[in-house]
């Protein structure tokens, strides 16, 4: 009779820290204990500061930006890096990826681990962190809540041709890639289709609505740019570009004869 | 309304005399994972309909 060689069932753990964005103040508590309690940590994005707090906490990180290699297809460079953190929890069994913002914010390779973990055996924990959404309500001084938002990827607002509602706020991401799926950081404004999104944009809103392009800084020392235009002159906008830039397209007031009158009254009755 | 100064504008965000820095990846996939369900799916739809009228 033969015997198998079973080998011992191992569950690996992968961990995604979201780091925030201006460097490392943003990163948590939460983050810290993570790293502290992992045995690889994998580095995608530059973090102001990590260098030397990771050196102070006796931690140490691998660097895989270079995975994200300019002028390459997004979804090859997503794919070369997921491979990489699979090949590390192999190896490691239990791993740390930091990933910049947070990472359940249009960060494609954590809905895939989320989908896959079963399939690659691993169990996930993502934690979150301060998003770009975050910086910029702040940057911009601005309640979310109060007129409304709609937060949107630039293609999939045009290729679904969602419906706009003129009443919302508008914050409208990745910009600097309309209708290019190629990572092209270094020179976005090459094959940036913006007309597409100036076409979609003109169907809701009118020729001279004001619309903002708000580009996060990546320190604490600096304040993000906030550079207005219009929409008609939106070309002029997006010369400024970078992989940094979303659109902030403000709210108009509603039209009176949108007002719900019965729960208007309601709440006057209980407000007065 | 204020007209866009593009000079006054414009930045300087990139560190052109070394290696970028990678402080804000575009980390999600420009076409989206479904696309291809939801026109698999209106294919089908469209097809029903045709099949329907006849």
């Amino acid at each position: 009779m033969r015997l198998q060689n079973l080998e011992p069932f191992i569950m690996h753990t992968l961990r995604i820290i979201g780091a925030g964005i201006k460097g490392i103040d943003h990163f948590t508590y939460e983050a810290i204990a993570h790293c502290k309690n992992t045995k690889q940590i994998l580095l995608l994005g530059t973090i102001d500061g990590i260098n030397r707090f990771f050196l102070e906490n006796n931690l140490f990180f691998e660097d895989i930006s270079a995975y994200y290699e300019n002028g390459a297809l997004d979804s090859d460079n997503y794919r070369k890096i997921k491979a990489k953190v699979l090949d590390e929890l192999k190896t490691h069994h239990d791993v740390v990826l930091i990933v910049l913002g947070h990472p359940r914010l249009g960060v494609t390779i954590v809905q895939e681990f989320q989908q896959e973990k079963l399939r690659h055996n691993f169990q996930l924990h993502v934690m979150p962190g301060i998003s770009s959404f975050d910086t910029m309500i702040n940057d911009l001084a601005m309640d979310p809540l109060e007129e409304g938002t709609a937060i949107l990827d630039a293609n999939r607002l045009i290729l679904y041709d969602y419906h706009m509602d003129p009443c919302l706020n508008y914050f409208i991401y990745h910009v600097c890639s309309v209708g290019n799926s190629y990572t092209d950081y270094e020179a976005p404004e090459a094959n940036n289709a913006t007309q597409f999104l100036k076409q979609k944009l003109l169907k809701h809103f009118p020729y001279g609505h004001k619309v903002f392009l708000v580009t996060s800084t990546g320190t604490n020392n600096d304040t993000s740019t906030i550079l207005q235009g219009t929409l008609h002159q939106i070309e002029q906008l997006f010369k400024n570009v970078t992989f940094a830039s979303s659109l902030f397209i403000p709210a108009i007031l509603p039209k009176k004869s949108q007002i719900n009158q019965e729960f208007y009254q309601h709440m006057m009755n209980h407000v007065l | 309304m204020k007209p866009f100064d593009s000079e006054k504008g414009k930045i300087d965000a990139l560190n052109l005399s070394g290696p970028i820095p990678i402080v804000h990846p575009r980390l999600i996939r420009a076409v989206p994972a479904n696309i291809s369900k939801v026109i698999e799916n209106f294919e089908t739809v469209q097809t029903n309909n045709e099949e329907n009228n006849q």
